[in-house]
């Protein structure tokens, strides 16, 4: 390199910094200035070689200082592009932007396609100072312009690529995608629903939501309408809104509006964006058909949330969460509640979850008196809980006895007790998993019978394969007074009256939707709870699969795992390097 | 196709020798060891995280195969002094300078394959799907052959192994390093900065099993301009 081409190289790094780092104040003018009188004095020792050298160095000079003049006109380019340019030609919004946009997009080109050439010639000069090689000069500035040329085309290509890109999420887990579910809830919407995105623009958060209201938007037909707000632009909105921050997500129907947070960086949205789609359809039902209230009977031995009795093949802390999602508030009810006057009027389910002790006539008579006034029961019953004779007559059903054991469709290598099934009835509540053909794996059900005199409509969800038996004294083992036959497990049941239509779930079951079968990851029980769910409440409209299916954590720990990884990791080299040493070392004695 | 003359002679003198290897052997080991200790410790872990990160392992890994495999191919033909006979040969200059890619893309290949059983643990464990996890894949091959072209790129610059080495690496270093640039430039510039780094942007979304054109563009295009760069520099002995 000469050492003009390196005193240039230095003054336009000065330039560089004062504009770029410096930036502001009279530090960015001393730097910059510093700068530009370097690149003046490389000129001047070029213009030294324009006479008394060799006519071929004259004219590789003559080339280098052209070429350094178009590299160095790209400080004028800069200097149009900055703001101190726009306002001196009274430029203003968008004529200042494009004004600055062109010089802006020319100056690297122009320093490019100068700068090339320039060092190329340089270093032939340096390499060759007294007589230069026939042509060098030229073949020299010609190599450094095609490589400028390249490095510019590859900036405008690149934009176009990135303006016109397509994206494909080939992950298994798209957070950005509505559910059948929730595309259903928007189709049927009666009235126009407003969403609002408080967010910051180029927010990395939005960017994931973005498609998936999109998606929803082309879904409703116009009844979802959304639009990306700023609450530092506007005020006025996310004032009336109540919002103090942006990462917001708001549901406008009318009255109160419903809105949840979200965590304005990628990272720690995660969990939330995992769960998109159950958050909208959450909140979206919450503003279009208001919250709704579910009891769970306490006080007789019943399953709960909490953790009692039975570990968590009793716990319901995930059905709470369930009911939750699906606009439910989750209220314990019991004596103290005051059952045995009434269920509160404010019910619109109640759940009772397989009670181990017998509940009082005086509360079996409120929940009859409430479910013939249109309620909506959810039933849970197992080998251990309580016949609960007067409510499942009422109902027109009875339990069998016994838990089923089929020792030919049970979960592989498991009792005999944990069966599986995929015969569904032809009910709406089951039409999502039939037509899916998930199995349901269930801990020791029991069966149901109808009773053939009490006038209800009742209609089989789920039944065992046909290897099934009661087994009735329950030692594991088939007894001659225990036949194998299709039993019944769940039920949708219906008043007949159209003036009560009140309607029930029965399910002789429970540890199928309880936290244990959930971290087994078995959710075809709990799927098949909140398609009863919103059959009681008449939602049939929403039924179907919702996108929030949550990825499976893999634990390095477990002692068998942590070995055979290990193992992997070095076995994988140790065979590249065996195989490397013999494939080498058997070259090398065939030859 | 002259090119793929230089690229098998070039492979099999990697393959005959007992450093790719061992260098491919050394890497596997790093990366998996990255993998038990960064993707898969601190307890249980989504499978989609184990996989992005990786994938994070991985593309550092075959930055360094990359780099360690290309600084030799025509720095090498310096040293030995038959640069004088490929330049008076009857193969173009750019057919030379893309057969040294390939062949260094043939080991970089060999390596990524043998990183293969990572991801296939958090398939069977895990939930994700086959085309994540080519997709990352995809990624690691393009930002491989990148990382490649800028060696390559390097080792036409000078006659030492060692220094296209260090030329290179700093080289890489500083596109990966270009989106802190961004943080504190502003304007157009900024935007540049943060366009052409070379992992930050293009290679986390094949880390998520994200498939954009545009981060296909950007790698090939890199390589390309690299690849170019290496034939002027190759070139240069014949007129400087």
């Amino acid at each position: 390199m000469t050492l003009a081409g390196t005193l240039w190289l230095l003054g336009m790094g000065l330039v560089f910094v004062g504009e770029q780092i410096v930036g502001t104040g009279v530090a960015r003018w001393i730097v910059g200035g510093l700068g530009v009188l370097v690149v003046v004095a490389s000129f001047a020792l070029r213009a030294r070689k324009l006479s008394g050298s060799d006519p071929s160095v004259q004219q590789g000079a003559i080339l280098g200082m052209t070429t350094a003049g178009v590299a160095t006109l790209s400080l004028v380019t800069y200097a149009l592009s900055t703001a101190e340019a726009t306002s001196t030609f009274g430029l203003l919004d968008e004529s200042a932007a494009r004004w600055q946009g062109v010089w802006s997009s020319l100056t690297p080109i122009v320093l490019i396609i100068g700068a090339l050439p320039m060092l190329s010639l340089d270093l032939v000069l340096y390499a060759n100072p007294v007589v230069l090689p026939r042509d060098s000069a030229k073949r020299a500035a010609m190599a450094g312009l095609s490589a400028g040329l390249a490095i510019s085309l590859v900036f405008p290509l690149n934009y176009l690529a990135n303006h016109y890109s397509v994206e494909w999420d080939t992950a298994h887990f798209r957070t950005a995608r509505a559910g059948e579910a929730t595309k259903r809830l928007v189709t049927g919407l009666a009235q126009p629903v407003e969403v609002y995105l408080f967010f910051p623009a180029g927010n990395d958060v939005l960017e994931e939501v973005r498609p998936y209201f999109r998606e929803l938007e082309d879904a409703s037909g116009g009844m979802i309408r959304v639009s990306v707000r700023d609450q530092a632009i506007d005020v006025a909105l996310a004032e009336e809104l109540k919002l103090q921050d942006n990462g917001w997500v708001v549901f406008v129907e009318e009255g109160e509006p419903v809105k949840f947070k979200m965590r304005l960086e990628r990272n720690r949205a995660k969990r939330d964006l995992r769960q998109f789609d159950s958050l909208v359809q959450k909140n979206l039902l919450k503003a279009t058909r208001g919250q709704r209230t579910a009891y769970m009977l306490v006080g007789h031995g019943e399953a709960s949330h909490r953790s009692g009795e039975g570990g968590d093949w009793r716990k319901l802390s995930q059905l709470r969460r369930l009911l939750q999602n699906q606009s439910y508030r989750v209220e314990d009810l019991g004596l103290v509640q005051g059952l045995a006057e009434q269920v509160p009027a404010d019910a619109d389910l109640l759940i009772v979850a397989a009670p181990t002790d017998p509940l009082l006539p005086e509360e079996v008579q409120s929940i009859l008196t409430w479910l013939d006034a249109g309620g909506q029961l959810m039933l849970f019953t197992d080998s251990r809980a309580d016949p609960m004779p007067p409510l499942m007559n009422h109902l027109g059903l009875t339990r069998n006895e016994g838990p089923i054991a089929d020792p030919k469709n049970r979960f592989p290598g498991q009792s005999p007790y944990l069966i599986v099934t995929d015969r569904y009835g032809t009910h709406s509540i089951v039409g999502t998993l039939n037509k899916a053909g998930q199995p349901v794996v269930l801990p020791g059900p029991v069966g149901l019978s109808e009773i053939p005199e009490v006038q209800t409509r009742r209609t089989p969800l789920l039944r065992t394969q046909s290897t099934a038996f009661a087994d009735k004294n329950a030692n594991a083992q088939q007894d001659p007074d225990e036949p194998s036959k299709v039993h019944t497990i769940a039920m949708a049941v219906e008043s007949d009256k159209s003036e009560d239509p009140w309607r029930a779930v029965v399910i002789g079951n429970l540890g199928f939707t309880s936290d244990a079968a959930v971290s087994n990851g078995w959710l075809t029980g709990p799927h098949l709870v909140v398609e009863s769910v919103r059959w009681l409440a008449g939602d049939e409209d929403v039924s179907g699969e919702t996108a929030s299916e949550e990825d499976v954590r893999i634990d390095h720990s477990p002692s068998g795992q942590r070995w055979w990884f290990w193992g992997t990791i070095f076995a994988v080299p140790l065979v590249v390097l065996g195989g490397g040493i013999t494939w080498v070392f058997g070259r090398r004695r065939l030859r | 196709m002259k090119f793929l003359l230089v690229a098998r002679r070039d492979l099999a003198a990697y393959l005959s020798s007992i450093q790719g290897y061992l260098i491919i052997a050394l890497l596997v080991f790093l990366a998996g060891a990255a993998y038990n200790v960064f993707a898969l410790g601190g307890g249980a872990r989504y499978s989609a995280d184990v996989l992005r990160d990786f994938f994070m392992g991985a593309g550092i890994a075959t930055g360094f195969a990359a780099w360690l495999m290309s600084m030799r191919s025509l720095a090498e033909e310096k040293q030995t002094r038959t640069e004088l006979v490929l330049l008076t040969s009857p193969i173009a200059a750019w057919e030379v300078v893309v057969g040294k890619w390939l062949a260094v893309m043939g080991m970089v290949s060999l390596f990524i394959v043998c990183t293969l059983h990572m991801p296939l643990m958090i398939f069977i464990h895990g939930k994700v799907s086959v085309a994540q996890v080519a997709v990352g894949y995809l990624g690691l091959w393009l930002y491989g052959g990148t990382v490649a072209a800028i060696g390559v790129f390097a080792s036409s610059l000078v006659r030492s192994q060692v220094l296209a080495a260090v030329i290179s690496g700093a080289l890489v270093v500083f596109m990966v390093l270009l989106w802190l640039v961004a943080q504190i430039a502003d304007g157009g510039f900024a935007d540049i900065a943060s366009y052409a780094a070379i992992w930050d942007k293009h290679f986390q979304p094949f880390q998520k099993g994200l498939l954009g054109v545009n981060h296909i563009f950007y790698y090939v295009s890199v390589t390309g301009l690299f690849l170019l760069l290496a034939t002027r520099s190759h070139e240069r002995r014949s007129w400087q």
